[in-house]
């Protein structure tokens, strides 16, 4: 009686013990004991990585993030990762740091230089702690500072379509000209930055989306401006020009669409938003050559100035949000 | 009616203070009667069973069902932009932080509780008690201490395990009745989990533990007036036991998150 | 040497209980205080073994004042105080056979042989052989009283105490526990303090006899004078006249 009384409380004691030890164990990813590598990372910082993200290797996961800290110096943090076993890594392997999905998780993913080509962290010889390998690593800028610079853009390219209203005036055509080639340069900078982008994420599609349509709402700002001055100048020209800042719209749309539903689509994407981006060039080439009633209608030299210095403005911006991404929002949930 | 509820809640009250006090007194007495390992040493292994063992099943069922209605109830608030694998993390999450230690240590309330204050209760107003000191027992180092030690080991145990039943229960539900797999589900699990979570679960049974003991213990203690006496004292117990869970539930959250 | 309050006074919230009770139990006898109920009999008992503590005045065991001992003395103390209790108090998740240990146990004097000897010892002096491994809800209430009697002198005390040893017994039992108390008198040699109302048995088993009225000693001589008393008061009472009782009150 005594004894069975004795050995079921020490079961049912030994039971919850256990339970609870391996469960936590296994929710926090150990590998009970299995052998494990350590590899070590060294980024400029962090972005929102935390204790216990994954570590994949070709999507696969081969490991966790077992801890981080600011090496001395302050110049790069050490992430330390756990990984089940030694992948075959490539020659010029670097880890890009990114989130997985939306919703904050980020992980640790080992990539191919030249195939993910960024500017991953110089490792300085001396680096190894215990003969651990040291990789240099890539933080992703969060995907709401992609937001945050879209927003700006379509704020900037809404003051540049007000001016622009104002602005009509033959004198400025070689400004404008100068105006547009900023935007191209802009517009290169936006595709390479979704471009990027793009090979990281596959879920980006919602945030994209919204960028989108906040480039189109002012688009179709600037559509009705020139289409007034169209009614003033009585050309067939500027229709082509707003179609085409349409289509930009439309690919942009479509880019997004095509990334939310498939990867794979991607190429065709891509190669959609390339022919997008042309003919912008072309546009631009030809309003260069002083063709087309709105390369004549210029002449405002002062207020076109204004609008170059706001896509220039632009342009810093973009550059900024590459180099600078920790001074963008980001995305907390919970 | 009103004036009636309002007279209750007001002698509730000023009892209360009076308990404070009285259950102060208890508290040094079953601290002093630590050392008396000699007294309560024998009684506390069938004390961890009537605490602990016997509470497994009635806490696991809990837990079970739990779960269950936590995934369905998850899944039905995460339509569209949520991700469904949030199931997961939003049942591990509310059982290992909160419901697993509280809906326990309610249902021990009713259970262990009620059945400590009945007990002692019937021993104070048949003498019983008073029998123990005139055969020299130091009756809280015989009666409380046991009982509050069961307590304080038992609860984190049973609090252990049926926080990982409830979130079985909510992993099979999500596998046969949502549309989830296994790994979606580990995935949203280990999404939020952090080591820690489980700690102050761990610490807030047992504070749990010692709370409905320790109420349960003085209420039946400290009973009078027959068999009425001992019904009061056990209901007290119980509402004492569960309103204190709550406040310390509370202040482990400020305290401890 | 025996039992001695001294001038003791003590309270119940807004009820004066004892209000200079003294009393010195003789040694070797049976002390018999008679008085009606609520009248603070058990309380002088519980002030014996020190369950509760006077506001004033002095309690004496031996040569130890009972009312300054704590913790540990005090129950030192009790081990040579047996208890009997009103209905037993005997505790009902153990068998007779462990009630009836208890004490032993706790004393750790004996060996666990020699404590089973006891214990059958003890039993077969209340006339209660073999229900060791029955528990008290399986015997009569006179069967119970005569096990709380075993309980107490299992440690074989000095003193006895016995509250309402007679109370909700039929006649026959009640005799069996007057005779029981006479044995524990004359075979032990324990001194006994009885409280009862049960004026038959007092008259039966006392040595001494005091009647206690109002916490105080009214009258105490030996239990063949009382019914020589005029006080009003005791003749009230042990005629059972009510109306004599009140007004002598």
């Amino acid at each position: 009686m005594t004894r069975g009384r004795e050995v079921m409380v020490g079961a049912v004691i030994l039971v919850g013990i256990a339970v609870t030890v391996i469960g936590t164990l296994w929710l926090k990813g150990s590998n009970f004991g299995r052998p494990s590598v350590r590899v070590d990372v060294l980024v400029e910082e962090i972005g929102q990585l935390a204790e216990g993200n994954q570590v994949r290797f070709r999507g696969v996961p081969v490991g966790r993030v077992m801890e981080f800290e600011v090496e001395p110096g302050g110049e790069a943090v050490r992430i330390l990762l756990t990984l089940d076993r030694a992948p075959d890594l490539p020659d010029d392997v670097g880890a890009l740091i990114a989130p997985e999905s939306l919703f904050g998780e980020w992980q640790v993913e080992f990539v191919s230089r030249s195939a993910v080509p960024f500017v991953y962290f110089e490792v300085p010889a001396g680096s190894e702690q215990e003969d651990v390998p040291v990789l240099g690593g890539f933080t992703m800028p969060d995907i709401t500072r992609l937001t945050a610079a879209a927003f700006d853009i379509s704020q900037n390219l809404s003051v540049l379509t007000d001016r622009v209203d104002r602005a009509f005036n033959e004198e400025t055509a070689d400004n404008i000209r100068l105006a547009i080639e900023n935007i191209q340069d802009a517009s290169e900078n936006v595709r390479d930055l979704i471009d990027q982008q793009a090979q990281t994420f596959a879920n980006v599609s919602s945030e994209v989306e919204r960028a989108a349509s906040e480039i189109g709402a002012a688009a179709s700002v600037g559509r009705r401006v020139l289409e007034q001055a169209d009614g003033l100048m009585a050309s067939g020209q500027i229709d082509s020009i707003l179609g085409n800042v349409g289509s930009i719209t439309t690919n942009l749309d479509s880019l997004s669409a095509h990334m939310a539903t498939a990867t794979s689509g991607l190429d065709v994407t891509m190669a959609r938003a390339e022919s997008a981006f042309a003919r912008v060039d072309r546009l631009s080439a030809r309003v260069e050559a002083g063709e087309g009633v709105l390369g004549q209608l210029m002449t405002d030299t002062l207020l076109v100035t204004r609008a170059s210095d706001v896509l220039t403005q632009l342009d810093l911006l973009l550059a900024d949000l590459r180099e600078n991404p920790k001074r963008y929002v980001r995305l907390s949930i919970f | 009616m009103l004036a009636s509820s309002l007279q209750a809640i007001g002698r509730t009250a000023i009892r209360g203070v009076g308990a404070v006090g009285q259950g102060g007194h208890l508290a040094v007495g079953a601290v002093r009667a630590l050392r008396k390992v000699d007294i309560w040493g024998p009684l506390f292994v069938p004390q961890l069973a009537a605490v602990g063992v016997a509470s497994v099943p009635i806490a696991l069922f809990i837990a079970a069902f739990t779960g269950i209605v936590l995934a369905i109830q998850a899944s039905y608030t995460f339509t569209g932009t949520v991700p469904l694998y949030f199931v997961g993390a939003l049942v591990g999450k509310t059982i290992i932080l909160e419901l697993g230690p509280v809906l326990t240590g309610l249902a021990l309330a009713g259970r262990v509780g009620a059945n400590i204050a009945a007990e002692l209760g019937t021993m104070r107003v048949t003498e019983q008690i008073d029998a123990l000191e005139s055969l020299a027992y130091d009756p809280v180092a015989y009666l409380v201490v046991p009982r509050v030690g069961a307590g304080l080991v038992m609860f984190p145990v049973v609090v252990g395990m049926s926080m990982a039943v409830g979130i079985a229960a909510g992993w099979i539900t999500s596998l046969f009745l949502l549309d989830l797999s296994t790994p979606q589900f580990v995935r949203g699990l280990r999404l939020f989990f952090e080591p820690y979570d489980v700690q102050f679960a761990l610490i807030k049974a047992a504070s749990f533990g010692i709370t409905v003991t320790g109420v349960g213990a003085f209420f039946g203690y400290t009973c009078s007036g027959g068999a009425a006496g001992v019904g009061r004292s056990t209901t007290r117990a119980v509402v004492g036991a569960s309103m204190l869970i709550l406040v310390l539930d509370a202040f482990w959250a400020a305290a401890l998150l | 040497m025996s039992i001695r309050l001294d001038r003791v006074v003590k309270t119940f919230g807004d009820l004066t209980v004892l209000d200079g009770f003294s009393l010195d139990v003789a040694e070797e006898g049976i002390t018999t205080i008679i008085g009606p109920s609520g009248s603070g009999k058990s309380t002088t008992l519980k002030l014996v073994i020190g369950l509760i503590q006077p506001d004033e005045g002095e309690v004496w065991v031996d040569e130890v004042r009972v009312d300054e001992l704590e913790g540990d003395d005090l129950y030192d103390l009790r081990r040579k105080v047996g208890f009997v209790f009103q209905f037993a108090a005997l505790f009902d998740s153990m068998t007779i056979g462990q009630n009836v240990a208890m004490g032993l146990h706790r004393a750790g004097e004996l060996s666990a042989g020699e404590i089973e000897e006891r214990v059958r010892e003890s039993l077969a002096l209340v006339d209660l052989d073999g229900v060791q491994e029955k528990y008290p809800s399986e015997l009569s209430g006179g069967m119970r009283k005569r096990a709380g009697v075993a309980r107490a002198v299992a440690l074989r005390p000095r003193y006895l105490l016995y509250d309402e040893p007679t109370t909700g017994l039929d006649p026959i039992t009640v005799t069996m526990i007057d005779r029981l108390i006479l044995r524990m008198r004359d075979e032990l040699g324990v001194t006994s303090l009885v409280i009862t109302h049960d004026l038959d048995s007092a008259y039966r088993i006392s040595d001494h006899l005091a009647m206690l009225h109002k916490g105080r000693i009214r009258w105490e001589g030996p239990p063949d004078d009382i019914q020589a008393v005029d006080d009003p008061v005791v003749r009230g009472f042990i005629t059972g006249e009510p109306e004599l009782w009140e007004d002598a009150s």
